[in-house]
């Protein structure tokens, strides 16, 4: 189901998504493949960090509780070094910081968990349309 | 003139136990509270916890059903995802076992504890780990300390938590400075209180951050949920002490609470 590679398909968009519980990170990758996405994957935002590939996505789907840095300052990191890719935030733990935080970094979208596939494909597809 | 003095004395009695029973009910007001927002943290940690698999688990079955209903349905991995299904089902189970085993022990059993003696157990109970990172303990404990009225589980957890806090801050602090220290103190006065404080020579902390140190969900650390100080505020306060954080002059955080006694 894997597409090749999103660099020699321009076409494939491709989707990063941060998440440090495998079991979730697992399951979403498993759906946006299903649904036609190129999907990488990181267990930790260090890990998004040192991947020098990063910069090619159309789409982040960024947990908010990560080991070893929050979802909206790696966001933040992102942006600063030149990467502009639509985020969508994923969290278990909602509330109104979170939100305003979301807001603040200028979100596609942010979905709370557990969240319906449909919700999240329609999300990332629209991020990565309006990224075009 | 003798029934004037036993009349005044059984009115002084009257005023004396109201107040008591006064002091009782705030003080059952005040452990009711603290017993409540200790059960809002606990009820919170175990929400994030189980939103984890359930969320995998609707986006796996959800995917199944994706698979399922192609052309041809690729069956191995679809069983692979079953398989996922079923094993965060029973990690969601084990938390809500957990939590049950938790709320059981939820009432306080209080006992009259020796701080000091449970201080000792405490650092005993760290002290290979301390080896290995290197840290020096010291210890001030008060011979004249009162029994305090408390826990001696919860108690434990409290100051278990404080010595791995400040274990942990002193990652980054050079080998030959690392001291952690256990302080305890007996303060007489109107409220007479006893005082334990843990010293670190860690990172200290933003002293902007320092009312936010206790809330849920609030870590410094890499791993961890930021619940170990909310949680041992809730306890702390069930048992009617304070607990409080100070940057040290020269480097270092203290972390300090009280527990009240009775008498002088």
């Amino acid at each position: 189901m894997r597409v090749a590679s999103a660099a020699a398909y321009k076409h494939v968009t491709t989707i990063i998504i941060v998440e440090d519980d495998s079991s979730v990170n697992l399951a979403v990758s498993r759906l946006l493949e299903a649904a036609g996405f190129d999907v990488r994957s990181f267990l930790s935002a260090g890990a998004l960090l040192a991947d020098a590939q990063a910069h090619d996505a159309d789409c982040l789907v960024l947990d908010v509780h990560l080991p070893d840095m929050n979802g909206f300052d790696l966001q933040r990191k992102l942006v600063a070094t030149g990467f502009t890719a639509p985020v969508v935030v994923i969290t278990a733990h909602d509330d109104a910081m979170h939100r305003r935080a979301a807001r603040d970094i200028g979100a596609f979208a942010y979905l709370t968990k557990p969240f319906s596939s449909l919700s999240l494909v329609d999300a990332v597809s629209r991020a990565a349309a309006a990224d075009r | 003139m003798q029934t004037v003095l036993i009349i005044a004395l059984l009115v002084q009695n009257r005023r004396h136990s109201r107040a008591r029973a006064d002091v009782q009910r705030q003080y059952a007001e005040i452990t009711h509270a603290a017993r409540l927002a200790l059960i809002g943290e606990i009820t919170a940690s175990v929400a994030h916890e189980v939103t984890q698999p359930l969320s995998a688990i609707l986006s796996n079955v959800e995917t199944a059903d994706l698979l399922l209903s192609q052309p041809q349905p690729n069956v191995p991995l679809v069983r692979e995802i079953l398989k996922d299904v079923r094993q965060d089902d029973l990690r969601a189970d084990n938390i809500v076992r957990r939590l049950r085993t938790l709320l059981r022990k939820r009432e306080l059993q209080l006992e009259d504890v020796d701080v000091n003696a449970l201080a000792s157990s405490v650092l005993s109970l760290v002290l290979p780990d301390a080896v290995r990172r290197n840290i020096l303990i010291r210890t001030s404990l008060d011979p004249s300390l009162p029994r305090a009225s408390a826990d001696p589980v919860h108690l434990q957890q409290v100051l278990l938590n404080l010595v791995i806090n400040a274990m942990d801050s002193m990652k980054s602090t050079p080998l030959e400075q690392r001291v952690l220290e256990i302080r305890t103190e007996r303060v007489p006065g109107a409220h007479p209180h006893l005082t334990v404080t843990v010293l670190d020579k860690g990172e200290g902390f933003e002293p902007a951050k320092k009312d936010k140190l206790f809330d849920s969900f609030y870590t410094t650390k890499t791993e961890g949920l930021g619940l170990g100080l909310s949680i041992a505020r809730s306890i702390v306060r069930m048992h009617g002490g304070a607990i409080w954080a100070e940057n040290r002059n020269g480097g270092g955080a203290s972390f300090a609470f009280t527990l009240p006694f009775k008498g002088p």
